[in-house]
């Protein structure tokens, strides 16, 4: 657990635990006041009766006052004992209940919070990566005496390469940024924007050699079109990137009842269970053999779409293709 | 000295291998973790330089304590682009010498590989390896014997710096090989022989008196001061 939050955890059930003997004391206390004011009265009676049923003893007044006193301080004695016990255990196993609760109040808190510092710590990695890529190679090469103009060339293409993967990375966490402040809805004429990430994805997915397919059931709803348009598109630029030459993906979107369902399916190798898994936390990249040219950006795609989707009280998720073959990600989002 | 980079950015190892390289260090890169920690336990490297994030089974964090609870006490610098003071904690504790967060100077990198290379007795703020006369700037790469400056090509370079750094050892072909060339280098038989023979033109030979470089027959070779 977070350091923040176990300290904020025994501050507040120590807060907790203070207002419970608080109210315990000023309680007891109220009983102890009134039981032995009572007592004091019942001993006085109890005294003047046997006064007047034995009025043939004749009882030293000093003694009965004696007794009447020892035995109210004995009775007394005994209130404070057990009122002691009670509050003891109450307070004692109050502050086990005060812990637990809250540990239960915390946690969603904790959660939140830790997710949003994962996804920092992704997004700045995800920065840094191609900005050492750059300042290593321009740095390594101005120490070059004998530094050719093909190197030169070279080093620019390489530059511009991860310039690009810098830019999308920005574009993605404005995007963000920006849906997280307008999540408003609105009617979405769903055929209309299929068509547009149709003409948009058919010449991606000529230039990536893989076939495309939509399969849309939907005609109108009610969401938010800026980010069912984003996650779409981060799925499909994963399946780009992931699902290999060759290969077909499937864009499946339909309604059940008052849920959106987008299922983006490839017949590319898959993963195994352990990656499956993994692919949603933080930067996993399952792609060992990565290539030249690095594909920047894929990790915080999955982990922007996971944001999005949550934004929306939806989930995202993904399972093996529906032949064994290849990856199924699926989102469903409540829509109207 | 011979430096092993286990780095999955192909760019940022093929641009250290380069720069390592042009510096004199016989440069070895991994590409991922598993041939990263077999690298690292089968061959004598002087210094590894590793990224903490890596694909296959084993990270920085995992290559380090493999090595360590193998008893390769080889110093290692690690590289991450993960800056948190838990993480460089972790690191420092799982065995690793340094810790450097990504993007990183080259010029500073180079520094850190010095200070991590540097033996006892050459804790000295100018950089040299030194025996009884005959020195090394390891920033200039110029030797120095009796007051003169001698010029070293790179190879003659690391060869030199091998030597200083194992005065009065004998040293096998195989072990100058293992520490002054890289994985990829062509070497012949008798490469190691050809280069020594340079070195000696520069360093025994112009001088009248004495020499440091010595041949054990049926061995290798030494560092040692004759008269």
């Amino acid at each position: 657990m977070n350091r923040i939050f176990t300290t904020a955890v025994s501050r507040m059930t120590l807060i907790y635990v203070a207002l419970l003997s608080a109210v315990c004391i000023i309680f007891s206390s109220f009983i102890y006041t009134t039981a032995s004011s009572e007592i004091d009265r019942t001993s006085r009676r109890q005294v003047s009766g046997f006064r007047t049923g034995f009025g043939s003893f004749i009882i030293n007044e000093n003694d009965s006052e004696q007794l009447r006193q020892a035995e109210a301080a004995e009775a007394k004695r005994h209130l404070r004992v057990t009122l002691f016990l009670v509050n003891s255990i109450v307070i004692g196993g109050g502050a086990f209940v005060c812990y637990f609760l809250a540990k239960r109040t915390l946690q969603p808190i904790e959660e939140s919070v830790n997710a949003q510092e994962r996804f920092t710590s992704d997004a700045s990695h995800e920065l840094r990566t191609p900005l050492a890529s750059m300042k290593t190679e321009i740095e390594v090469a101005l120490r070059d005496k004998n530094l050719t103009k093909d190197d030169a060339l070279q080093l620019l293409e390489s530059n511009l390469e991860e310039v690009n993967a810098l830019h999308l990375i920005t574009e993605n966490l404005l995007h963000l940024a920006r849906h997280k402040e307008l999540m408003e809805t609105k009617q979405i004429d769903m055929p209309k924007l299929i068509k547009s990430i149709e003409k948009k994805y058919n010449q991606k997915f000529k230039i990536a050699d893989m076939k495309f397919e939509i399969d849309n059931k939907t005609t109108k709803l009610i969401s938010n079109q800026g980010v069912i348009q984003q996650l779409i598109t981060i799925l499909l630029d994963n399946a780009i990137k992931h699902a290999g030459k060759g290969t077909k993906v499937i864009l499946k979107i339909h309604k059940k009842g008052s849920n959106l369902h987008i299922n983006v399916i490839d017949s590319g190798v898959g993963l195994n269970d352990e990656a499956l898994e993994k692919i949603f936390d933080r930067f996993y990249k399952a792609d060992e053999s990565r290539t030249a040219s690095r594909s920047s950006g894929h990790g915080l795609g999955l982990s922007i779409a996971k944001q999005l989707v949550g934004a929306l009280q939806g989930q995202i998720g993904v399972n093996h293709g529906p032949s064994g073959k290849g990856l199924d990600f699926y989102i469903v989002v409540p829509v109207m | 000295m011979r430096i092993l980079v286990v780095e999955d950015e192909y760019k940022i190892a093929n641009a250290l291998k380069r720069g390592l390289s042009s510096e004199g260090y016989a440069t070895d890169v991994a590409y991922n973790g598993d041939d990263g920690l077999a690298n690292a336990l089968n061959d004598p490297y002087d210094l590894v330089i590793l990224d903490r994030m890596l694909p296959g089974g084993y990270d920085g964090i995992a290559i380090v304590s493999e090595m360590r609870k193998s008893k390769i006490m080889t110093p290692v610098l690690m590289l991450t682009a993960k800056d948190s003071i838990p993480d460089r904690v972790a690191g420092l504790d799982a065995g690793a010498d340094d810790y450097m967060i990504k993007p990183f100077a080259f010029e500073e990198l180079l520094a850190r590989i010095r200070a991590l290379t540097r033996s006892d007795e050459n804790k000295t703020p100018d950089a040299k390896l030194e025996y009884k006369g005959l020195s090394l700037d390891l920033k200039t790469k110029l030797a120095f014997r009796e007051g003169k400056s001698i010029e070293l090509s790179l190879k003659e370079f690391s060869l030199l710096d091998y030597l200083l750094r194992n005065p009065e050892v004998v040293l096998t072909k195989q072990q100058i090989i293992d520490h002054v060339w890289d994985y990829d280098a062509d070497i012949l038989p008798n490469t190691v022989e050809a280069f020594i023979a340079m070195l000696r033109n520069k360093v025994d030979r112009p001088f009248e008196k004495g020499s440091y470089i010595q041949t054990i027959r049926g061995f290798g070779y030494k560092l040692e001061k004759r008269a």
